[in-house]
């Protein structure tokens, strides 16, 4: 196998076929977090071509490091405009503020009557399950939780990668996945068998 | 009871080991304490696992990147670009070549055609020499016949100019002073002897002035060599070398089907040379 700071070298010196190498490997992973975030297929190709292309273009600012955490960088931050270029509708935020500003701490008010999950079940699969919930989340949360348990980073490198302080990350992650459990009981049965016997706390 | 949200961050920091010790002690205290928080646990654990577990999709297409794609324009190949410049020199040099070749062949001269005017006063030029050089008519002279010609002409006789009279008269004297008698028995003999003698020194002479006189000296009088004074070297004759005789005035004219053809031709193959280079320090 051909070494990845080789063909990062090779790269550098305008070698796009070794970048290319390079996209070979880390396409999947690149696609994967864009559509996690974005939550559509096409806009989740646009932005990891886009995140591909800005690599290429910005490779002379990766100082060494995790290649895996400079790359999902730059594909947060392509899926963000992504997101924003594509004016999707409105996302409803999972901690919608109450009359007071505060942030509201349940999360009732996720479950939509027009949209049960029981009419939803029999096409989805778990991924979908997944996607639903992750797309009702706000784009920083579903990015860390993204991050952290989809991809597998660890908190500092969520931080880096977001650009964000380590609290913000811990804190959010574990807002996100709160309301991923309530939004995720509506698929018991697609869940693992550990979850659907987790009553409410 | 209500789990607050910093006991929600700490189960969640818990689960993924990012507490410090002291903070671990502290919330497996209070896990073994309080059943909430210990089914809360479960809760983010199992929705942890169910995050991790969210199947991979598959990559619509391959996002290979194309110069076109990042804005590099696709600069020829260098290696191209000269050998098509050798080509074009090339064909340039054949153009050039023809043109040369039926330009030659229309003037009837396979030479390089001088001006016209230049030729005709190269010649005049040396017509002049030749009749203005006496050197160059001496020259001509010199062959046998023709020195045998001009002694003719001259009309001078090799006895009245040799020395050989006189010796024959210094031996004629003392004859008649060894006796008058004998001189007067012997005088036909010693005569005839005489002429014979002067003959024979005569054509030495003859023979000597030959091998001296290699060179034309036009004047044939021979003078009394005198000991002490110095013999005049004969001048040689100076001969003209035959390019010079004939000397055609070169003019240094540029023809510029030459320079073309020159050009031409270092262009091809200094071109097809850096295109092999270039392809060789690429392999």
């Amino acid at each position: 196998m051909v070494d990845l700071q080789d063909q990062i070298k090779k790269s550098l010196a305008g070698d796009l076929e070794s970048f290319n190498q390079i996209i070979l490997s880390f396409q999947s992973l690149v696609y994967n977090q864009a559509y996690r975030i974005i939550g559509e297929p096409d806009a989740a190709a646009d932005a990891t071509q886009e995140a591909f292309i800005s690599a290429y273009k910005k490779l002379h600012t990766y100082r060494g490091g995790s290649f895996k955490s400079w790359l999902l960088r730059i594909v947060s931050n392509a899926c963000y405009d992504e997101f924003r270029q594509r004016k999707r509708k409105p996302v409803v935020p999972l901690y919608p503020e109450g009359d007071d500003g505060d942030e509201m701490d349940s999360a009732s008010w996720l479950e939509d009557p027009s949209d049960k999950p029981e009419d939803t079940l029999v096409r989805r699969e778990l991924s979908d399950a997944i996607q639903y919930c992750l797309d009702r989340l706000e784009y920083d949360f579903r990015t860390i939780v993204v991050l952290v348990d989809i991809q597998g980073m660890d908190y500092a490198s969520a931080a880096e990668i977001t650009d964000r302080p380590l609290g913000t990350v811990k804190s959010r992650l574990a807002r996100a996945r709160i309301n991923l459990k309530d939004c995720l009981q509506g698929f018991k049965e697609l869940l693992p068998h550990g979850f659907r016997h987790v009553g409410e706390v | 009871m209500k789990i607050s949200n910093r006991d929600w961050v700490q189960l969640s920091s818990y689960l993924d080991g990012e507490l410090n010790s002291r903070e671990i002690t502290k919330l497996e205290e209070r896990l073994t304490d309080e059943p909430v928080l210990q089914h809360a646990l479960e809760i983010l654990q199992q929705t942890k696992l169910t995050l991790r577990q969210t199947p991979k999709l598959k990559v619509p297409r391959n996002f290979f990147l194309t110069p076109d794609l990042v804005g590099l324009k696709t600069r020829p190949r260098p290696v191209r670009v000269y050998r098509l410049a050798s080509a074009l020199m090339t064909f340039m040099l054949i153009g050039v070549l023809v043109l040369d070749f039926g330009r030659t062949f229309v003037s009837g001269s396979m030479a390089p055609a001088a001006p016209k005017e230049v030729m005709l006063e190269a010649v005049a030029d040396a017509a002049v020499d030749v009749l203005d050089e006496p050197a160059l008519m001496e020259a001509e002279g010199e062959m046998e016949s023709d020195r045998a010609v001009s002694e003719f002409e001259a009309g001078a006789s090799p006895e009245e100019e040799s020395p050989a009279p006189q010796v024959a008269a210094e031996a004629v004297e003392e004859g008649e002073a060894l006796g008058a008698a004998k001189e007067a028995e012997s005088k036909s003999t010693e005569e005839e002897a005489t002429d014979v003698d002067a003959s024979t020194n005569q054509a030495e002479e003859w023979q000597e002035d030959e091998d001296a006189e290699e060179l034309p000296v036009p004047s044939l009088t021979f003078a009394p060599e005198t000991p002490g004074t110095p013999v005049p070297e004969p001048s040689p004759a100076v001969y003209y070398p035959d390019e010079e005789i004939h000397r055609i005035e070169k003019v240094t004219t540029f023809d510029p089907y030459r320079i073309l053809e020159i050009i031409c031709g270092l262009g091809a193959i200094s071109f097809g040379i850096t295109a092999w280079v270039i392809k060789r320090r690429k392999s």
